[in-house]
């Protein structure tokens, strides 16, 4: 109880709800303009967090802006049918439908309750859950980190591009970008030229915000570019009408609330799956409920609140899901999630077992955090339900130079008082958004090389002190039976992936 | 002899692969002798396992894929190029000619040069209204850091303890902007569009509101050294 209320006591101050509140609309902004995602905007708002004095303020700002652009994309799904970002898919087509009726204030509402309801009860099972597996981890000495750090890193490739292989190589340039800087042990330099830089920033390795802000900022400015050709004029339905939906249509809907809080809840807990694969499952499983439900609820795919429902409920369970691994384990549900855990760490919170152990306080001024930012984003997005799609009316045309700039002076801020650091950080932000762009336009994965920038130290650190304590054997891998179990989940998910992908490349 | 033709970006990460290959080799062991004595593989011996993996993973994506034949449209190239030419010569200038006077002009040029994309652009009429905006918002940068020195001065006299904090005189520079953007853009904006000057006028005001915007969040709130440059004030 004393842990809860100093963690109550770390949020309960005007400038957390300010922070929350700015970054719940900010998100929303971000997460209705297609083209910026979840994951763009949580890295453009690290450099923010970390100049902010209390670290659950700053973790407050970074949920909320993950919340809310989740929740955001759902604006533009319903009114234009262009979902904000992935998580968004499966709401086009019944709030497309809904928009046609007339009825597109009841979709947006009906999305935001149905938001609200996902993102909160989804926490619960975060709150009860993280701790327990996070005490699993006990177990786990150095060989077994680094498995698991390996497994992380599979799942990310494995399913966030078409490709495996691709994904692996992206992974291993990650650590390849980790290896840079500092040998974990010994604490020699490791950079070329060592002897010429060693005075420089780059003697401690690529800045990790700069790098998250390039990929995700500065390389979706270059990836933009060909697409500022087409006719930026939208045109939004005018007539929003009435917002909230029938509290009774709501009632009848409880088992798809239910079931899509499940679905979400779960498929964002595995790591690596992602919200796109839990709003179709929802979806799914609501016109099973439909149908058996003789007439009373609606048939998702026909322009009903229930086909905005499932989705919406599921993709905001994602969020507190995917939490579980990345708080428990250190292992991201998805690219936003991978971001989400290198901004935490940036803030000083590293996920794990030492977390629920040794910072108690703060781990439940994250969870109170979130629920805040759960509920700003359900507020802020229902009383501005009538402003933000005219955020859709701005030109991408001007927005893309505001996201460079706003790359560049984030990764400048983190350097603090010194202008050269500063300004090695924007270079670093303008390197990685040039590999990130090159890489996208080639079909390889970004969020692998995240993850393999966060777990490279690491697992670096960890497979060594495996080696030394096997005396340069590598028989602590061997004689460990969840090594082996991470090791047998590593190989099924390559393989299982990889004759995936042949059978759709078949096809 | 039949031309091969295979993707630059794998090759090039081949090459580079084998390239990072050739510097873990050369590099110095980083492993220290009771370390190594003891077990430790050193600090070569993952970068080695990376750069064979990569460099065969990228061998074999290399001879696998073809290109796909498209061409890069040439409006797109030039913009990208410049936008990356801006960047670099953005970071290049800043301690010269500071964060005030470069972000405007990166900003400006680059809203300017997306926005008119497919139209027909007027040079002498871009650098007016970028030498306008530069004007502007260098004018009213000065008139809020005189006012929030002079608020700060004082707050630390005690005549408006209030204004002790820089946060507060943050929050006056703050509304001060807020206010000029306002009405600039119910003036001067208003005027030029009314004109024809639409581009030039959506780049003034978008530039002049989130360089000076920029400016109060990072410098003011957040204590970043911000490259100062010619304007020191």
């Amino acid at each position: 109880m004393g842990d809860f209320l100093q963690g109550l006591s770390m949020v309960t101050n005007f400038s957390t709800v300010f922070w929350c509140a700015f970054g719940s609309v900010l998100g929303i902004i971000l997460g209705a303009l297609p083209g910026l995602t979840a994951t763009m905007g949580v890295a453009l708002v690290i450099p923010v967090s970390y100049n902010l004095s209390n670290t659950a303020t700053g973790i407050g700002l970074l949920l909320s802006v993950y919340c809310g652009a989740v929740c955001g994309a759902s604006i533009p799904a319903i009114l234009l049918g262009i979902p904000g970002n992935p998580n968004a898919i499966a709401t086009v087509e019944d709030g497309q439908l809904m928009t046609r009726k007339g009825l597109a204030g009841q979709a947006l509402g009906g999305a935001v309750i149905a938001s609200m309801i996902g993102g909160l009860g989804s926490e619960i099972f975060l709150i009860f859950f993280s701790p327990l597996i996070a005490r699993m981890t006990l177990a786990f000495g150095p060989a077994e980190k680094t498995t698991l750090a390996l497994v992380g890193l599979v799942i990310i490739a494995a399913v966030s591009g078409k490709n495996i292989l691709k994904g692996l190589l992206m992974g291993a340039l990650g650590f390849v970008f980790a290896f840079f800087g500092k040998d974990p042990v010994s604490g020699i330099v490791r950079i070329p030229f060592a002897d010429l830089l060693r005075q420089t920033p780059l003697a401690n390795g690529f800045d990790m915000t700069s790098t998250l802000i390039g990929l995700y900022g500065v390389s979706q400015v270059f990836s933009e570019i060909p697409n500022l050709k087409k006719t930026q004029d939208r045109v939004v339905a005018a007539n929003i009408g009435s917002v909230f939906p029938p509290l009774r249509k709501i009632g009848q809907m409880w088992k798809i609330i239910l079931s899509s809080l499940g679905i979400g809840t779960l498929v964002g807990a595995i790591p690596g799956t992602g919200a796109s694969i839990a709003v179709f499952m929802a979806k799914n499983a609501a016109t099973g409920i439909c149908d058996a439900s003789k007439g009373k609820l609606e048939k998702p795919g026909t322009g009903c609140l229930e086909g905005v429902f499932a989705p919406e409920v599921a993709n905001n369970a994602v969020t507190g899901g995917a939490l579980i691994p990345a708080l428990s384990l250190g292992i991201p549900g998805d690219s936003a999630t991978a971001v989400l855990i290198g901004a935490l760490m940036i803030n000083g919170v590293t996920p794990g077992f030492a977390l629920f152990s040794q910072n108690m306080p703060l781990v439940y001024s994250l969870f109170i955090t979130l629920t805040i930012a759960n509920i700003f984003m359900g507020v802020f997005q229902l009383a501005g339900v009538k402003v933000y799609p005219k955020v859709l009316l701005i030109s991408q045309r001007l927005l893309m130079p505001i996201v460079l700039i706003l790359s560049f002076i984030g990764s400048y801020a983190l350097a603090g008082s010194s202008v050269e650091k500063g300004l090695f950080n924007v270079g670093t932000a303008l390197f990685m958004g040039l590999v990130g762009y090159a890489m996208k336009k080639n079909g390889y994965p970004l969020a692998p090389i995240v993850l393999g920038l966060i777990l490279g130290g690491m697992f670096e650190e960890q497979f060594r002190k495996a080696m030394k304590l096997g005396a340069g054997t590598m028989s602590r891998f061997v004689s460990s039976p969840i090594c082996w179990v991470f090791f047998l989940i590593s190989v099924a998910i390559v393989v299982s992936t990889s004759v995936k992908n042949r059978r759709e490349n078949g096809k | 002899m039949k031309k091969l033709k295979v993707k630059m970006l794998p090759l090039v990460m081949t090459v580079l692969s084998a390239l990072y290959f050739i510097y873990v080799f050369a590099s110095e062991e980083t492993a220290m002798n009771a370390d190594s004595v003891g077990g430790d593989p050193g600090g070569k011996f993952l970068p080695y396992v990376m750069a064979v993996f990569m460099f065969f993973g990228f061998l074999y994506i290399t001879l696998k894929e073809r290109p796909d034949g498209k061409k890069t449209d040439a409006g797109d190239r030039n913009l990208f190029l410049i936008t990356l030419c801006e960047g670099v010569l953005y970071i290049a200038f800043s301690k010269v000619a500071g964060f005030l006077i470069l972000t405007v002009i990166l900003l400006y040029s680059l809203i300017y040069l997306y926005t008119t994309i497919g139209e027909k652009r007027s040079a002498k009429q871009a650098c007016a209204g970028g030498a306008v905006t530069l004007s502007v918002t260098v004018a009213v940068y000065f008139l809020f850091r005189y006012v929030s020195k002079l608020l700060m001065r004082l707050g630390r006299q005690g005549i408006l303890p209030m204004f002790k904090s820089s946060t507060a005189a943050a929050v006056v520079a703050l509304v001060i902007v807020a206010g000029f953007t306002v009405l600039l853009s119910l003036t001067v904006c208003r005027k030029l569009k009314a004109k024809g000057f639409n581009r030039v006028a959506d780049a003034g005001i978008v530039t002049f509101a989130t360089v000076l915007f920029l400016y109060i969040v990072f410098k003011q709130f957040f204590l970043v050294a911000l490259a100062p440059g010619f304007i020191n004030y």
